[in-house]
């Protein structure tokens, strides 16, 4: 495995022009990629068909990447792109009603310590569970805490406010615990 | 106290909050346990969904997952066809008695070789047959691999060129005689162009209108030749009859001079004797590692270095000696002043006219040309060598580093087959350089970029190998030590009795192979296609 520099180097290397270079790059993140694509679309197909067009776009827009700043955030937010485009063009009943207003429900409640319980879970059932979640809710899910991206870059990606990616976080946890407490 | 609420804790979590709410936040934290205990058990289930949104649980498809970079078959095929052209090299030109133990593969692939004798005596044997099936079943693999990448690059160009002026060499600069064991130009021939003669032994009788360049065991000149003699050869003789109108440049064991030479003479061996009947219209540079003797006349300067040096002839302009002796007999005679830097007292004949005494300079130390060191000292040595060549080359040039040692060497099998052709290419292409006279110079900076990047070659491997055994450097520190590493592994390898030319010889094509790869990948046009993307279905 690259480390986190030579993979940038790698990744400049491939866009001044060098094809090994990208095929490397390709073998080193497309296990990722497929990860995530597999994490937020439904089927293995579909994020196999995800991860290869991931790496088309990401080749054609190539040269638009800045050198100067880490190279998998960027990969990362092409696939998000691409995912989340491929979820709205299949679901219909998409909800879009959230406001931003969600934010007063959320920031009144303040926690109490029993209410974090999915520490005891195992990752298997958080799994199954992060699967039934709603699609946007599994997309920032993943965004996040697999491929590291911040609140900014996620905002961007589903045309949010950073805020607002707090506010969906925070939903999908607590739907992850209402899931897995009535399991 | 009002509670920090869990958005807040999750932001905090997250490393989302502004450098003063993470102040305020923190202050809050200290002071109530609650929050305390709040925030742990989120970071706690933050970990917990990261764990299981990174766990595997189903296999990565195989059209995504990281290829096996190495394929058993093609290392299987180039270790066969290394070893296959040995024995094939070696039958084409069995070494000499006297340098048999000296001569190493590389030596036999770029110089021997081109001694090859006919395909009569290869087919003899029934092992040199499998060894040609090998080279060819290894050529026919690594032009498959080449020609995707050589299809639409300039190097194709470049290949295509070499190729075809490999198969045509209508050279209207120079005659050429090659493939033969012996090789006579007569006393009534003459040849109207320069004459290139690549034999075992080299006799000319006749006349050479142009430049002789002949590369032998041994070249005899009885004869005549208007331009220069460049020869390379176990011994060189000019004898009482022989004339070269132009400058005499050799490289040799032994050279013995007794014809005319109306220019300079440039020699380097081991024995070189200017006879008494011999004449130098300009002057002699020469460096021999045992004794030079010169009984000759001398137009100009004499300029000498050997162990043993003897002048009993007339020298017309001054004379400059290194060594460890200098004896001037009773015929010599020198017109401007006689300098010796050496080791023992010279001795002078006192016939020997002098334009002034011996200007002599003793030097302490025991002047050899063959040095010999202890092997530690040689190993410890030859390691600070690499080290010191490799380290700016890998800090200077940290991108040609990471491409070489993470995309081109880890395709080991590549690297071997694309260092194997560079050398045959490189070596026929300036060797096609130099017989037509006009391109010596390409020639010569082909051999040099070659040498350059075979010694280069180990460089990238070290840092490779020390790579493989410590993990990706993160620091110019680290990747410097692990070049030292590296190189002390492949140094150590080298020094095993018989093998260790052999690793010595691979390391240098492997190194070399992915220092070719690199540069043939920057030759691609960047709009080449990705190959390494698996085909996918037509975006909908």
């Amino acid at each position: 495995m690259a480390g986190r520099n030579e993979l940038d180097g790698l990744a400049r290397l491939a866009r001044s022009g060098s094809a090994a270079a990208w095929g490397k790059v390709y073998e080193e993140m497309a296990p990722s990629v497929y990860r995530l694509c597999q994490r937020v679309l439904a089927t293995r197909e579909d994020a196999e068909d995800a991860t290869a067009e991931v790496f088309l776009k990401a080749r054609v827009h190539l040269p638009q990447y800045d050198p100067e700043r880490p190279f998998s955030p960027w990969l990362y937010r092409i696939a998000a792109n691409h995912c989340w485009d491929e979820l709205r063009k299949r679901s219909a009943h998409h909800e879009v009603s959230d406001s931003e207003s969600t934010l007063l429900e959320l920031q009144d409640h303040s926690p109490s310590p029993q209410e974090a319980v999915l520490v005891s879970e195992s990752r298997e059932s958080l799994r199954e569970a992060i699967r039934e979640l709603d699609d946007r809710s599994r997309l920032v899910l993943s965004l996040r805490y697999f491929a590291e991206l911040s609140y900014t870059d996620i905002a961007e990606v589903l045309g949010i406010s950073p805020n607002f990616v707090g506010v969906l976080l925070l939903r999908a946890r607590r739907n992850l615990r209402r899931r897995l407490r009535n399991a | 106290m009002k509670h920090t609420d869990e958005l807040t804790l999750q932001r905090l979590a997250d490393d989302e909050l502004t450098p003063e709410r993470v102040q305020s936040a923190r202050a809050h934290l200290i002071e109530c346990a609650r929050c305390q205990s709040a925030h742990e058990s989120l970071k706690a289930e933050t970990e917990l969904i990261r764990s299981s949104l990174r766990g595997a649980d189903e296999a990565i498809p195989d059209a995504i997952a990281p290829r096996a970079d190495t394929s058993w078959v093609l290392i299987a095929v180039i270790v066969a066809s290394v070893l296959g052209i040995s024995a094939y090299w070696g039958q084409m030109s069995p070494a000499t008695p006297t340098d048999a133990e000296s001569t190493s593969l590389m030596t036999r692939l770029l110089i021997r070789g081109v001694l090859f004798r006919g395909w009569s005596t290869l087919v003899s044997s029934f092992f040199t047959l499998i060894t040609v099936l090998v080279i060819v079943v290894a050529s026919v693999a690594s032009l498959r691999w080449a020609w995707k990448r050589l299809r639409s690059s300039p190097a194709a160009l470049l290949a295509g060129v070499g190729l075809l002026s490999w198969t045509a060499p209508d050279l209207e600069a120079a005659v050429v005689a090659m493939d033969q064991t012996e090789y006579t130009l007569e006393g009534s021939a003459r040849v109207d162009n320069d004459l290139l003669v690549v034999a075992e032994r080299v006799d000319i009788a006749g006349e050479v209108a142009g430049d002789l360049i002949v590369l032998a065991e041994s070249l005899v000149v009885s004869g005549t030749v208007s331009g220069d003699i460049i020869a390379l050869a176990d011994s060189i003789e000019v004898t009482g009859t022989g004339t070269v109108e132009g400058n005499l440049r050799t490289a040799s064991r032994s050279l013995e001079l007794e014809g005319r030479v109306l220019k300079n003479v440039l020699a380097a061996s081991m024995r070189t004797r200017l006879a008494r009947e011999a004449s130098v219209s300009g002057s002699f540079t020469g460096a021999s590692t045992q004794r030079i003797d010169i009984e000759s006349s001398i137009g100009r300067d004499v300029t000498a270095a050997a162990r043993s040096n003897n002048l009993d002839g007339a020298v017309g302009g001054g004379a400059r000696w290194t060594g460890r002796e200098l004896r001037i007999g009773p015929r010599a005679e020198v017109a401007g002043e006689t300098r010796f830097r050496g080791q023992e007292e010279p001795e002078v004949a006192s016939e020997a006219q002098l334009a002034s005494p011996v200007d002599f300079e003793r030097v302490q130390r025991d002047w050899k040309l063959d040095f010999r060191v202890p092997p530690v000292t040689r190993f410890v040595s030859l390691w600070a060598a690499a080290f010191l060549f490799g380290a700016p080359l890998l800090l200077l040039g940290p991108e040609v580093g990471v491409a070489v040692t993470t995309v081109h060497l880890p395709a080991r099998g590549k690297s071997l087959l694309v260092g194997l052709l560079a050398i045959v290419t490189l070596s026929s292409v300036s060797l096609i350089a130099l017989v037509t006279v006009i391109g010596l110079p390409l020639s010569l900076l082909l051999l040099a970029a070659l040498a350059f990047g075979l010694y280069a070659g180990q460089t990238y491997v070290g840092a490779y190998i020390g790579r493989e055994i410590l993990g990706a450097p993160s620091t110019p520190g680290e990747r410097l030590g692990q070049l030292a590493l590296g190189l002390l592994l492949v140094h150590v390898a080298g020094s095993v009795p018989i093998l260790g030319s052999l690793v010595a010889s691979v390391v240098a094509v492997f190194g070399f192979g992915g220092l070719v790869s690199w540069a043939m990948d920057r030759m691609a046009p960047p709009s080449a296609p990705a190959s390494a993307v698996p085909s996918s279905p037509p975006l909908p």
